[in-house]
């Protein structure tokens, strides 16, 4: 079964912004809002300072608590690559989801219901890579399926050195940071 | 030196997590003391405490089923997507503890109502008979 994943080049990532304006426009999120954004992490001490730009979105978790912990079934694994979703006629907006997702990927639309990223599912099940990733200027995302050996996301984890966000949550992220 | 900066600005979400307001906190009150109040009518009601006519026993039953109602209340005005809180009761997600929290409110409630009959207190139970024995009061 597949599992789709993304690998993130931090090396590459010059923190343009281009992904966040590309899933506003094909999601229509609400002005104010972002289903994925930029975060810049700098440690160490001059001159040995270190820098990460990374785009951030929800991980969609192989092992989701947002997913466990709600009371009507909304957020859900979908069929296709276990990614995680809301049906937003079946949400009642009780935010349990957004209290337990370590990552704070999730909010309340400004309708009700609460609005996350979905992989541009309905993009990848037309053969598309999700907007973010297709407009990359630096081509610094890549998206397929992790349980794939020999797929693009799959033979880079295998050669490069990667980290994920908040290990220690004990959610088993599918998004990779290559070092 | 370790420094973070995002760009995310979501309501609710940031600066720093603040999704419940003050619903929640008064839920868990109004719940936690109905909880308390149904333990305690419990003890009442199989120690033979009701058998005193002052006793806080027949009262407690009803105290609990307007708390718990205003709790409830409480805990519909803090949804989102009010006009879905059906969907609660269209599925049981063992999973979630929120799904748990909605049923067990729903039993409670059937419970409450048994307490209240089974003792009801010495005015209504007066009452009651003289209807039965066809004296209007």
């Amino acid at each position: 079964m597949a599992r789709y994943g993304m690998v993130i080049d931090t090396n590459k990532c010059v923190g343009c912004q281009d992904c966040v304006v590309a899933c506003q426009a094909e999601n229509n999120v609400p002005e104010g809002y972002c289903r994925d954004w930029i975060t810049t992490e700098s440690q160490g001490k001059f001159p040995t300072i270190q820098m990460e730009i990374r785009t951030e979105r929800c991980n969609h978790c192989t092992d989701a608590p947002c997913v466990s912990c709600c009371p009507t079934g909304a957020s859900h694994y979908h069929d296709v690559g276990g990614v995680v979703l809301v049906t937003h006629s079946e949400c009642i907006g009780c935010k349990a989801c957004i209290a337990s997702c370590p990552y704070d990927a999730r909010y309340v639309h400004p309708e009700g219901y609460i609005d996350k990223c979905t992989f541009c599912i309905h993009r990848v099940e037309k053969g598309q890579d999700p907007a973010c990733v297709s407009v990359c200027p630096t081509h610094c995302m890549y998206f397929g399926d992790l349980e794939d050996l020999n797929s693009e996301v799959s033979k880079l984890l295998k050669s490069r050195k990667y980290h994920s966000l908040i290990p220690e949550a004990g959610t088993k992220p599918n998004i990779f940071y290559l070092i | 030196m370790l420094e973070i900066t995002s760009t995310r600005s979501n309501h609710l979400i940031d600066p720093s997590l603040s999704i419940w307001g003050w619903e929640i906190p008064v839920y868990l009150f109004l719940g936690g003391m109905v909880a308390g109040m149904m333990i305690i009518s419990g003890y009442f009601l199989f120690s033979g405490r009701y058998k005193e006519t002052n006793c806080s026993c027949y009262y407690l039953p009803l105290m609990s089923f307007v708390l718990l109602s205003l709790g409830m209340l409480a805990l519909f005005l803090d949804l989102e997507h009010k006009l879905y809180v059906w969907r609660l009761y269209t599925t049981f997600e063992i999973s979630s503890a929120m799904s748990w929290g909605s049923w067990i409110l729903i039993l409670v409630y059937p419970i409450l109502l048994t307490n209240m009959l089974m003792r009801p207190h010495p005015i209504v139970s007066e009452r009651i008979s003289s209807v039965e024995n066809g004296i209007i009061i």
